[in-house]
């Protein structure tokens, strides 16, 4: 294995180039499949494996930003990116943002920041699973309902998204990519609320924008998927810059991720064709909880196990997206093959 | 009279030139200088050895280079695996958004 040992000079260790890429591939696979950064599966990964923790953030923004351009081109091309919405949100999260980092500020000042926002962090995970869960939950009974009654089915109540979709404070504007009207404050409140959450927790925000913006802007999954990665890439090229600068980026290392990543993140793209949406909320949340478990883990005091647990599961999850896509190519050809 | 005022004038003056070497022995003093940090390239070679020069160099040329590299790599990978599926056959045209 000492073939594949490269030296890092920023983090100053020696690593193997294909631990690099494995954890790459597998981001890069979640990433495009749901439309999140993945700091979650990266940052304890990296770290386990020896990277200090500041140049393991930011060494995992760096090739953020490369790796969502990968999926946002892709998901451009199906007709996932609202770009119009995302830019709207770009601008509140950068607002929330800033202003959530105030808010951990003043919890540091109060003692209270470590404990507090950690407890936070897993009660707004398991609410965020529990939701997508039930909604997907509701959906599967909804649709047994319909194909076994003969009467037609009930319909569904209003959705939170559509009555907040409704609200009318000039200017309107028409998502065309979502399929959305709705006044130009709600996406720039999502950003702000979004933004301030992703910022008191301390984490990019992809997994809080991609349900945020499904349940309140009212985004198909898809459109939702292919959004977030558009700010993601964004985020990610901030932090890159400011991490750079502050010289807590292995460019070394980012760039053997990057190259692992963008081979999953095409993968995991393409994927999302042989899905329908309300299965990819499904496995979303399932990710969720395992986040949650390992936040949990970590607060328990069991870090090595929950940095285990998180990169295990991500590499089991980017086996079930793959097996997706490989069962979705081959049904694609079995199909061309007798038309 | 000029006793107590020269005995004054000597605790004035063993304070004024005293404290500055008790607050430093205390642990005050000026601040230290901001922690560099450094990449060590002594046994680095090839990209790694450039990726390290340029760290040592000026952060905020290293901060704008892997902004760059990672954006260059980033649309470079995506166009030409994008390109690899094309030629795979696959059917990669807009997506209905069905649920």
């Amino acid at each position: 294995m000492d073939a594949f040992m490269i030296y890092l000079p920023i983090a100053g260790l020696h690593f193997n180039v294909l631990l690099l890429l494995l954890i790459g591939f597998t981001v890069g696979v979640c990433g495009g499949f749901f439309g999140i950064g993945g700091a979650w599966i990266v940052t304890p990964a990296l770290n386990i494996f020896g990277f200090p923790m500041p140049y393991a953030i930011g060494t995992d923004l760096a090739h953020m930003g490369g790796k969502s351009i990968v999926s946002t081109i892709r998901h451009g091309k199906f007709g996932n990116v609202d770009t119009k919405l995302a830019v709207s949100m770009i601008l509140g999260t950068t607002v929330g943002m800033e202003f959530g980092a105030w808010l951990v500020l003043r919890l540091e000042r109060m003692g209270l920041a470590e404990s507090v926002i950690r407890k936070i962090y897993i009660v707004f995970l398991a609410a965020i699973g529990s939701y997508v869960l039930y909604d997907y939950l509701s959906h599967v009974i909804r649709q047994r309902r319909a194909t076994t009654s003969t009467t037609a089915p009930p319909p569904q109540g209003e959705t939170l998204a559509r009555k907040l979709q409704r609200i009318n404070i000039p200017p309107m504007v028409n998502f065309t990519a979502s399929g959305i009207r709705c006044s130009l404050w709600l996406p720039v409140g999502v950003g702000l609320v979004t933004g301030v959450v992703a910022a008191v927790l301390g984490v990019g925000g992809g997994f809080i924008r991609m349900p945020a913006l499904i349940y309140l802007v009212g985004c198909p999954t898809l459109v939702a998927v292919g959004t977030d990665l558009f700010e993601v890439m964004i985020t990610g090229a901030y932090g890159a810059l400011t991490y750079g600068v502050k010289g807590r980026v292995d460019l070394v290392a980012a760039m053997w991720m990057l190259l692992g990543a963008a081979i999953g993140a095409q993968m995991g793209t393409v994927a999302v064709k042989y899905v329908r949406g309300y299965f990819i909320r499904l496995l979303f949340a399932i990710t969720i909880f395992i986040a949650c478990a390992s936040v949990l883990m970590k607060q328990l005091e069991y870090g090595t196990a929950s940095a285990v647990l998180i990169l295990t599961a991500g590499i089991a999850i980017s086996g079930v997206i793959l097996g997706l896509l490989v069962r979705g190519i081959a049904q694609e050809k079995r199909r061309a093959r007798f038309e | 009279m000029s006793r107590v005022r020269g005995s004054i004038l000597a605790l004035i003056s063993a304070v004024w030139w005293g404290a500055p070497s008790l607050a430093w022995a205390a642990g005050g003093g000026k601040p230290a200088t901001k922690l560099v940090s450094v990449a060590d390239t002594r046994s680095a070679t090839g990209l790694a050895k450039w990726v390290g020069d340029v760290y040592n160099t000026d952060l905020w040329l290293y901060g704008l280079v892997v902004v760059v590299i990672m954006a260059g790599m980033g649309l470079v990978l995506g166009l030409a695996f994008d390109r690899l599926l094309v030629l795979m056959g696959l059917e990669l045209g807009k997506l209905d958004h069905h649920e």
